[in-house]
């Protein structure tokens, strides 16, 4: 059977750089391959907008920046992506970027996302766990 | 991709396994060792990037965790608003 697929919130990586063991113990089944995971670019855009407002350290953002496409797969929105999101946006009031990131992480064959978000709640469905971390 | 060719000297015990596994899965006994070691390549720099931003966390924090927090939020209620 293959690895499952999770996918990560910004939030996901504010607990990482923060050091919460949690988040700290999903990271390292990522480095030691045992998770695949999978990051959205609007997720890096976050990160890289927290970065610039001087909320997250610049050395550890710069080593996370250059090391993403190494530890992640990284999913642009496409066309399929930003239809799909519109209507689940939509139809369960979700902002417009919390849409795009769980459409992205649907589609790449994620079976868990971990987010502080607690909107994505809401969109829990049985091929896609929430957890809140 | 250029393709270099490597001598490699193994013990005669696992070289036999090696030529097992290759036979099994309809392989050369070069193209196993090749794609496990491109893989074992591949997994050894995911660890070194990863490792060098785990060891960074693990001396403090590198972020202010409740503002990030809340910029999140502001971020996509107010820049992304939904109707709802």
């Amino acid at each position: 059977m293959g690895k499952r697929k999770i996918g990560l919130d910004t939030g996901f990586f504010v607990r990482l750089l923060a050091g919460r063991e949690k988040a700290i113990s999903v990271y390292e089944k990522i480095i030691n391959g045992e998770e695949k995971a999978v990051v959205s670019v609007i997720v890096a855009f976050e990160l890289r907008r927290l970065a610039l407002k001087g909320i997250i350290d610049r050395e550890a953002y710069n080593l996370l920046e250059n090391s993403l496409k190494k530890l992640f797969e990284v999913i642009p929105v496409d066309l399929e992506i930003a239809i799909e999101a519109s209507s689940v946006s939509h139809g369960t009031g979700l902002h417009a970027s919390d849409a795009l990131i769980y459409v992205s992480y649907r589609k790449a064959g994620c079976s868990l996302i971990y987010t502080t978000d607690e909107a994505f709640k809401a969109i829990q469905s049985k091929q896609v766990k929430i957890e809140l971390i | 991709m250029p393709v270099e060719r490597i001598t490699i000297s193994i013990d005669r015990e696992f070289a036999e396994e090696l030529r097992n596994m290759a036979n099994q899965e309809g392989k050369s006994l070069s193209s196993l060792v090749r794609e496990a070691l491109e893989e074992w390549i591949l997994l050894m720099r995911r660890k070194r990037a990863g490792e060098a931003l785990l060891s960074l966390i693990k001396e403090r924090s590198r972020v202010d965790e409740e503002e990030a927090l809340k910029t999140i939020k502001i971020m996509r209620k107010k820049e992304w608003g939904s109707e709802k």
